[in-house]
């Protein structure tokens, strides 16, 4: 009887896993089907969320109509929150078991995987030409600046795999500060100089000495680096350097392999820690968050600070508190920092394009019709049309369709006598934000739309940021002796891609190390020795191979992008 | 016991006192904190006003409830806080039962035991060694676990270190009750049930505690095992996570140039979902509290 249990909880046991393995394995993976008569696509699409709220999705949701009628496409959606998605979509690629389409990764991500094997290319047919299947994609550029794009974002093998994003802000970033306690204090603008900013730093301090005077909006807590990146500016180190590390200076054309070990480094590690024994930068830089900094700007704690040109009514609110009646006022500032005022001033230039746009995975070239039908509806969404529906939605026709001031039938927006388009109330509007947004009807909730993919609506953009950030642009173009650093095309074959990812691990530790070692006056940066031991420690963790690998890579890549140059200028000539 | 009222007695007795209100308001005050933030107001909070009691907008004392309200009238918090609960019970009951029929065997002697050494051997391999994160996502998607509860609590079901405390505890139940019992009839399901688990309880009050903490911290496994599709399978831990990381989230959207992707919740919400994750917690452990001091020495002492 003893053995009669046993053998019984045993066989109980293999047949449940068993039965757990069979029943997992029945999974059908629909890739086409037939539907009165007409061939339809089906995808998993791959993207993240910012929220863990319900999504529109199936065969009623208004944008899967949209996009099955126009396009015969049907999309299931694996949606994953923001900060797992790196790894959730790394191991989907190790595990075999990612989606058709890829949506959200940062381009060194998307090269790792094309150079691993996971993606498949965008067939040049497509974006070559004039009828090319993605002509309204590529239009989003100029023609230079579209070539431009292709040759920053392609692969070692000069294959691009992912649809590149516009990015529609030239400028963002620039110093903004109390207009009112400058005001007050008799100070007409805002400085030119580092020594300038010093001084004027020091001259606040005089009035306000318990306060911070320059503060940060949480950067620092993505790396300590961002949380100085206006200081980067001013010694003619690239704001973006914590991620892309070499650079090509604008006035002398010299490449600059690795920026934070250079003599102008050392100059802006000196100063931060002038500036830091005197008072007047924030103690908690590197550590402070957002809602640090809110606290801080409630308390008067910052008078100025290196951010988003956009942000400075958020700061004016949130320093005025629950006293709407409290005198103060934050302004951005078209000066920017230099250290070296003979040689000119540096801003910030923003990218050509942005990449969070769709890679596709391995195979799925295999069937052309099917990858051709994906890629006429992501070209579609770079079409103004596209761009209204993904940004707005589906407009009534009729304006009775609109009673007691609630759109009937779902719609979403109405254009107004301008032909600007408009939420109708009930819906959430990203650029007059007055309504609650969890209360308020979302595209992406209502209607399942994957939000704006290449380029947002651009009434939309301009009521949002559009306008201000370009008055900025035009504001630092009209500065005399204002640069900024281009971005310099790096395509690394598989070994140089691996040999990178390791070094940049090593290399980003010990170099955050020393920039919070160099801010808190642990090192000196004045003293040789303690610069010399910066150097060494570098150099035990392989800058000196880093160096050899960003140089041979850049030559190899400018020689190869002039080829592809020649070869596109040949092209045109001999047609 | 004779009280001993020398100067160096009641000196160190004060120090002693000292020390220990210290600790405990080193351990007191994040709580109390968690909770005034998460009944102020959020400007009281942005204004630095919020130091031990709940503040206002106007900056004095007073409770706001608004972000109770909003968390009760919500789906996420509430559905996620039920999924941890059974989540959590049902871990700890399974890992339970597992346990304790596995401790059981390899606590008593080896003739009893067919491959007694070489079992034990490959449980405890398992404590230094691992067959990583790849792997074991592949036995869950062949075994179909994929965006299922099951996924969190079968892989994780037995703890080798908790097996080691279970077992250490049945060794010193004595041998002369198993046989007793065999003389009276009994078998060893038998003895199991009805001699052994009764005379555990500390030791299954302990693991289970050491279980059921587990799981209730327990988002690792929810991220990698469960999609969107299962979404309301996510446990609290794991939605905390993602409110926890909203400030560090919207700082990189900002710098990659997104339009306000990131919704960052208030301080008041984000404290008032984090009081409430651990308030189950806090409310279990004086319960649990006799045994586990109990439980916690098991083999620490022989003889």
């Amino acid at each position: 009887m003893k053995f009669g249990v046993k053998k019984i909880v045993a066989l109980a046991a293999a047949s449940v896993l068993t039965v757990s393995c069979l029943t997992s394995c029945g999974e059908a993976n629909r890739q086409s089907f037939e539907e009165d008569g007409q061939t339809y696509y089906s995808y998993w699409l791959n993207m993240y969320t910012q929220d863990s709220r319900g999504y529109a999705e199936g065969e009623d949701a208004n944008f899967a109509k949209v996009i099955k009628n126009k396009f015969n496409v049907v999309l299931n959606y694996d949606r994953i929150p923001r900060g797992d998605w790196e790894t959730k979509t790394n191991l989907s690629y190790a595990v075999g078991n990612e989606a058709d389409i890829t949506t959200g990764g940062k381009e060194p991500q998307y090269k790792k995987w094309a150079t691993e094997g996971y993606l498949d290319p965008i067939p040049e047919e497509a974006y070559t030409g004039d009828d090319c299947i993605l002509k309204d994609w590529k239009a989003l550029w100029s023609e230079e600046d579209f070539q431009k794009v292709l040759s920053l974002a392609k692969s070692s093998d000069g294959q691009l795999y992912y649809l590149p994003t516009l990015r529609q802000e030239k400028a963002q970033m620039c110093w903004v500060y109390r207009k009112d306690v400058f005001d007050k204090l008799g100070i007409k603008e805002f400085p030119k100089t580092i020594d300038e900013l010093y001084d004027v730093c020091v001259k606040i301090k005089a009035a306000y000495p318990d306060k911070v005077i320059i503060s940060c909006n949480g950067m620092g807590t993505t790396s300590p680096g961002s949380a100085i990146t206006g200081f980067c500016q001013a010694y003619w180190i690239p704001e973006l350097i914590m991620q892309q590390h070499s650079f090509v200076d604008p006035v002398t054309g010299e490449y600059e392999p690795y920026a934070l070990t250079s003599d102008r480094a050392r100059e802006m590690y000196k100063t931060i820690k002038k500036f830091n024994d005197a008072g007047l930068i924030d103690k908690q830089l590197f550590s402070i968050d957002k809602d640090g900094f809110s606290s801080r700007l409630a308390n008067d704690n910052c008078f100025i600070a290196y951010d988003y040109v956009y942000n400075i009514e958020d700061f004016t609110k949130k320093t005025k508190g629950t006293n709407a009646d409290k005198d103060c006022e934050w302004a951005w500032s078209a000066n920017m920092v230099t250290a070296y005022p003979e040689k000119g001033t540096i801003y910030k230039r923003d990218p050509l394009y942005s990449n969070w746009g769709p890679a596709f995975s391995d195979g799925i070239d295999e069937d052309m019709d099917r990858y051709n039908a994906i890629l006429t509806m992501f070209n579609w969404f770079a079409t103004e049309e596209g761009q209204l529906y993904n940004t707005y939605g589906v407009k009534a026709d009729d304006p009775e369709e609109i009673k007691d001031g609630v759109a009937e039938d779902n719609y979403s927006y109405y254009m107004d006598e301008d032909g600007n388009p408009h939420f109708n109330p009930g819906w959430y509007d990203e650029s007059n934000p007055k309504t609650d947004k969890k209360e308020d009807k979302l595209l992406t909730l209502e209607y399942g739309s994957m939000g704006s993919q290449f380029k947002k609506q651009q009434y939309m953009f301009d009521s949002i940021r559009g306008k201000k950030v370009e008055a900025l642009f035009d504001a630092f173009s009209a500065q005399p002796n204002y640069y900024y650093f281009d971005q310099i095309p790096m395509r690394y074959d598989e070994d140089e891609e691996q040999e990178f990812t390791d070094l940049e691990v090593a290399l980003n530790a010990k170099r955050d190390e020393y920039i919070q070692r160099f801010f808190s006056g642990d090192v000196d940066a004045n003293n040789d020795a303690n610069w010399n031991q910066y150097i060494s420690d570098m150099n035990k963790v392989g800058l000196q191979d880093f160096i050899n690998i960003q140089t041979t890579v850049y030559e190899r890549t400018k020689a190869a992008v002039e080829q592809e140059e020649a070869a596109l200028k040949a092209a045109e000539a001999a047609e | 016991m004779v009280k001993d009222n020398s100067v160096s007695s009641v000196v160190l007795d004060i120090v002693i006192y000292v020390f220990l209100i210290l600790l405990m308001i080193v351990i007191l005050y994040p709580i109390i904190y968690i909770l005034s933030v998460s009944l102020s107001s959020s400007d009281a909070f942005n204004a630095g006003k919020v130091v031990l009691w709940p503040v206002t907008g106007s900056g004095s004392f007073g409770l706001d409830f608004e972000a109770y309200k909003e968390i009760i009238t919500g789906r996420t918090v509430p559905m996620s806080f039920l999924q941890s609960v059974i989540n959590t019970l049902l871990y700890t009951a399974i890992s339970l039962a597992f346990t304790t029929t596995l401790a059981y065997p390899l606590s008593r002697s080896k003739d009893r035991v067919p491959f007694h050494g070489f079992i034990t051997k490959i449980i405890v391999f398992t404590m230094f060694f691992t067959a990583g994160m790849i792997p074991v996502y592949l036995i869950v998607q062949k075994l179909g676990l994929l965006n299922t509860r099951w996924s969190m609590i079968l892989p994780a079901a037995i703890s080798t270190y908790n097996l080691v405390v279970m077992r250490s505890f049945f060794e010193s139940v004595p041998v002369e009750l198993e046989e007793a019992a065999f003389i009276d009839g009994a078998n060893e399901l038998t003895i199991f049930a009805k001699i052994i688990l009764p005379l555990s309880k500390a030791a299954l009050a302990t693991v289970g505690l050491f279980y059921g903490v587990y799981m209730w911290n327990q988002w690792f496994s929810a991220m990698l095992y469960l999609s969107d599709r299962a979404k309301d399978l996510y446990p609290l831990q794991y939605i905390i996570r993602q409110i926890v990381m909203e400030n560090q989230l919207a700082a990189e959207a900002a710098a990659a140039g997104e339009l306000n992707t990131v919704q960052v919740s208030t301080a008041s919400l984000k404290y008032a979902t984090l009081f409430i994750s651990i308030l189950p917690m806090l409310c279990v452990y004086p319960f649990i509290q006799k045994y586990f001091v109990k439980g916690v020495m098991v083999g620490s002492v022989k003889g």
